[in-house]
């Protein structure tokens, strides 16, 4: 209550004016990326079977007759106004498609992360409370067992067992009940739809997080202000909650933002196996067509949600510790 | 000032014959070897002694906090009539911070750095007493206040990383005495800590125990601040008790040849850091110690009984007492 | 309170040895899991292998009755063209063993050398190094892999290019550490009195010094990449011409339901080789680890 929040708005703002570069990094990879294409850029973005006058139309949008320079700048230009080109699948911009799908997948990854957060880190609290325990030895095997087995195959096998074998949940798909389904009837079925991929989805990153936390926290229960806890007569348990667990989530919380990049690749694996109707189904489809400025443009927009991400992982991380916005 | 049956009465806490020891790769690290000692109410104790000899580990094992592969091979820690080695961890919870509380060494590391000063004293109150937050936090202001920290209601909200290094220790003490315990260990207090500072701090320690009348064990390499606190002091030496008596006499006349070279050693550099680097010789290797007594590698009136046998506890007269053949009316016969 | 520290920990935190290897070894073999790990590898390894000798079906065989269920002539059954679901396991272990191989030592490479140029010089070169560092760190890696392998073409150079040059960050954050402690050891201020320029102290002085925690790095890149061309080639990505485990179970997902083994046996072959290798990764973290291996006993 006395503490300024000064220190954290000047943090939150010089991390923003640092993910700047980032952004255009992006786009600069982007950027690149089309002109490393075998053949011609303006046929890459229009796609195989387009007409000529397409083609020539798009050559013309992107300035690809001007110096490489006027490309990038268009390019660069292009991209800030949020226009990322036209689908020739759908027939529609791509900024439009892509956040179309998006609270789907955002629906798939809120649940999956928040599950496998809360379990992930009760499951490393109690381990370590008791290092090579039994309980830990089980725990750390699951974790291992779901920090190695690919998204895609454990999906199907949870389709082969629960769908196929005991019939429990569907194969696939976000809804069944679509159209005659309203309020809670609606709500109970994308639930259902969504048990097994998020299951899935969530075995990685529950199990990142277990080992994670695990990790720090035997590294915090070692620290001095741990024995100054106990010194004060407080139980076990507020110890390990109260004063380990916090400080050990600063590093976790900071290393979960930065493999987020690699984890949100998941979402392509398990969508393409649920037929779950997010970017990742939709980055499926476009590889299959070969649709390249959807490709592109699932990638920026992607991107850039992993930055957001990050960005937010710094601020939690400034909020649980002072320390970090303070220097 | 007098003896274990000091100021106020009774004995607050005895420990007889504690013996720890310490399983490691190489082998059995006899840490404590056979340490007794006591507490009296309201009488201020100190245990002296190199960094190695054990001091540090006595103070935690009173408290209950060995390393790990740390074990109690014999002896009693009662405090307050009670056990605390057969306590259960529930029963000693109920002391820590209640009863008997701590100050360690370093105020850098021991105060934790995500939580504010305020709630982590009123934290005491919150465990043993059953307070709110408002209210603890309240305690916690008055605790601070105790400890003259200027401003106690900011410093209540602020993080540890904003307060400086005698700050922290005063925040320290306060966390150790909101709970009103009846002793008070402090652990090289003022070693982590500015000159000047130390002196407040030490001040600050003398003052604290006499306005609320609680014993204090104070553990330290530092002779000097001894004088300025303690009414009656242990001499350690690598796990064992070298020589023990009031204060001014073991100052005026000591009789074990470590307890004079430490003498020697505050004369000659008050800031002598953590070792008495001029007494030649090494501490003894604590895996495998020789027999006898754990000094003889290093003291210039060495015997030959000396590496034989461990010398018994010589009562001087009143607390003083000597753990040296030197003042054995007798001597074992030993040949070699 | 250094004097709680037992003393066998000062000792195991010396300089490495070259007679600590025989130490080592028997530490790592008490660690039941990573011996299983290492088993786990070497068995696949073994099949991919010697993969001709093991089946008499070609991968790409047809003539035997599609979607068969494993049985006496087809251990893991045939998949919907009728094909060898064994041989086809065997041969796309090859493919995994290849991709894994050649994409971890192109992005240990890239790593280790950029890791070392950032830890050893420091200033301006280190800045920029860990920004690009940190920026592909943050990229979402797999979208840019299929991004990249989608517009060059899924050819299995692009495959293993792609993956290497996109997983180099981890083997830089590691050697930069071990550079930015090592170089300040009193026996490369020894090789610089004697007169080794930079690029000697860097290569022939500190990183064989280095070399056991890049080691396991480089275990566990193999793993990233393994898992990384599954993943691609499963989403219709890898090299159409070679058989993999990832392809397989893009086939497998038409007929999930009434040819289960056609995604039960490559999965396996994936979950097991990568299991293998971090329980590799973890093991030889502890044994060279004298903290954790610490822990572990505790």
């Amino acid at each position: 209550m006395s503490g300024s929040s000064l220190p954290i708005v000047l943090y939150v703002l010089r991390r923003l004016v640092q993910a700047v570069p980032l952004v255009v990094g992006i786009v600069t990879i982007n950027f690149i990326l089309i002109r490393l294409a075998p053949g011609d850029p303006a046929t890459l973005l229009a796609g195989e079977f387009a007409d000529r006058a397409t083609v020539d139309r798009l050559r013309e949008e992107f300035g690809l007759n001007e110096p490489l320079w006027v490309q990038y700048a268009t390019y660069l230009w292009k991209v800030a106004s949020l226009d990322l080109g036209h689908s020739y699948r759908f027939r529609a911009p791509v900024t439009e498609i892509v956040l179309g799908r998006l609270p789907n997948t955002l629906l798939l990854l809120v649940v999956s992360f928040g599950l496998s957060m809360v379990l992930g880190i009760l499951l490393a609290a109690l381990s370590a409370r008791r290092p090579n325990s039994a309980f830990d030895n089980t725990a750390s095997t699951i974790a291992m067992l779901g920090y190695c087995l690919p998204m895609f195959w454990l999906g199907m096998m949870l389709i082969l067992v629960f769908s196929s074998l005991l019939g429990w949940l569907p194969t696939g798909g976000m809804y069944s009940l679509r159209g005659n389904a309203t309020g809670m009837a609606l709500v109970a079925d994308i639930a259902r739809h969504l048990i097994l991929p998020a299951t899935a989805y969530a075995a990685y990153f529950m199990a990142m997080a277990y080992r994670l936390t695990r990790a720090k926290l035997i590294e915090t229960l070692r620290e001095d202000y741990i024995r100054t806890a106990r010194m004060k007569g407080l139980s076990e348990r507020r110890v390990l909650f109260g004063h380990a667990l916090r400080n050990a989530m600063v590093p976790v919380i900071a290393v979960m933002g930065l493999d987020f990049g690699v984890m949100i690749g998941g979402a392509v694996v398990v969508e393409t196996v649920f037929s779950w109707p997010g970017v990742g189904r939709l980055m499926y489809e476009s590889i299959l067509s070969r649709d390249y400025p959807l490709l592109l443009g699932i990638f920026v927009i992607v991107s850039f949600g992993v930055i957001v991400v990050n960005l937010l992982a710094d601020l939690v991380a400034a909020l649980v510790d002072p320390r970090i916005a303070y220097d | 000032m007098s003896g274990a049956g000091g100021a106020g009465g009774g004995t607050l806490l005895a420990v007889e014959d504690l013996r720890l020891h310490i399983d490691t790769y190489r082998g059995t690290v006899r840490a404590i070897d056979g340490i007794s000692f006591t507490v009296g109410q309201q009488e201020s104790v100190g245990i002296v002694g190199e960094s190695g000899s054990g001091k540090s580990m006595t103070a935690l094992s009173v408290l209950g906090f060995t390393p790990p592969g740390a074990r109690v091979v014999s002896g009693r820690v009662s405090f307050e009539g009670r056990d605390l080695l057969a306590l259960n961890d529930a029963g000693m919870r109920a002391i820590r911070g209640a009863r008997l509380a701590m100050v360690f060494q370093d105020p850098m590391t021991f105060l934790n750095p995500l939580m504010r000063i305020g709630d982590q004293i009123g934290e005491v109150l919150v465990t043993h007493r059953g307070l709110g937050r408002r209210e603890a936090r309240a305690r916690a202001v008055e605790a601070l206040r105790l400890v003259r920290i200027p401003s106690p209601e900011t410093v209540a909200g602020q993080y540890p990383h904003q307060l400086s290094g005698g700050m922290r220790q005063r925040a320290l003490i306060a966390m150790a005495i909101v709970g009103e315990p009846a002793l008070l260990i402090a652990d090289e207090p003022t070693t982590a800590l500015d000159v000047t500072v130390q002196a407040q701090i030490i001040a600050l320690l003398r003052d604290i125990k006499e306005e609320r009348g609680l014993s204090l064990l104070l553990i330290t390499h530092d002779l000097g601040i001894v004088a300025h606190v303690c009414d009656r002091l242990y001499v350690v030496y690598a796990g064992r008790i070298m020589e023990e008596g009031a204060v001014r006499t073991l100052f005026a006349r000591s009789m074990h040849p470590y307890t004079a070279a430490l003498l020697a050693s505050v004369a000659y550099d008050e800031d002598a850091g953590g070792t008495v680097s001029f007494i030649e010789g090494n501490v003894p290797n604590p895996i495998d110690p020789p027999p006898g007594c754990r000094f003889q590698t290093r003291c210039p009136r060495v015997m030959p009984v000396c590496r034989r046998m461990q010398p018994p506890r010589l009562p001087q007269g009143g607390d003083h007492a000597v753990y040296c053949w030197l003042h054995a009316p007798e001597l074992p016969d030993v040949r070699d | 309170m250094t004097d709680r520290r037992p003393p066998a920990a000062a000792a195991a935190a010396g300089p490495r040895r070259p007679g600590a290897i025989g130490l080592f070894l028997r530490k790592y073999g008490e660690n039941r899991s990573a011996v299983a790990g290492a088993m786990l590898v070497a068995g696949l390894v073994a099949l991919a292998v010697a993969a001709p000798l093991l089946t008499g079906h070609g991968p790409r065989q047809l003539g035997a009755v599609p979607l068969l269920p494993p049985g006496a002539e087809h251990p893991m059954g045939t998949d919907d063209l009728g094909r060898d679901i064994w041989a086809q396991f065997l041969y796309g272990g090859r493919t995994s063993l290849l991709v894994g191989l050649v994409a971890a030592a192109i992005s240990t490479a890239i790593g280790v050398f950029l890791g070392a140029v950032s830890g050893y010089f420091g200033g301006l070169v280190d800045d920029a190094i860990q920004r690009v560092t940190e920026m592909l760190s943050i990229v979402p890696r797999y979208f840019l892999a299929m991004v990249t392998v989608a517009i060059l073409g899924p050819t299995i150079l692009n495959v293993i290019v792609v993956i290497g040059v996109l997983s180099w960050p981890p083997a830089t954050k590691l050697a930069r550490a071990e550079f930015v402690t090592l170089k300040s050891r009193s026996f490369v201020d020894a090789a610089r009195m004697s007169g080794a320029g930079p690029w000697t102290i860097i290569f022939s002085e500190i990183l064989p010094n280095a070399l056991p925690p890049i080691v396991v790095q480089t275990i566990l890149a193999v793993s990233a990449a393994v898992l990384m061309e599954a993943t691609l080639s499963f989403l219709g990505l890898g090299d159409p011409n070679l058989i993999s485990w990832g392809l397989m179970l893009n086939k497998a997902q038409t007929f999930l339901t009434i040819a289960p083994w056609m995604a039960i046996f490559p999965g396996l072959g994936i979950s097991l080789f990568i299991l293998g290798l971090n329980l590799m990764g973890d093991g030889l973290n502890q044994a060279l680890n004298p903290r954790l291996r610490r822990e572990a006993k505790a």
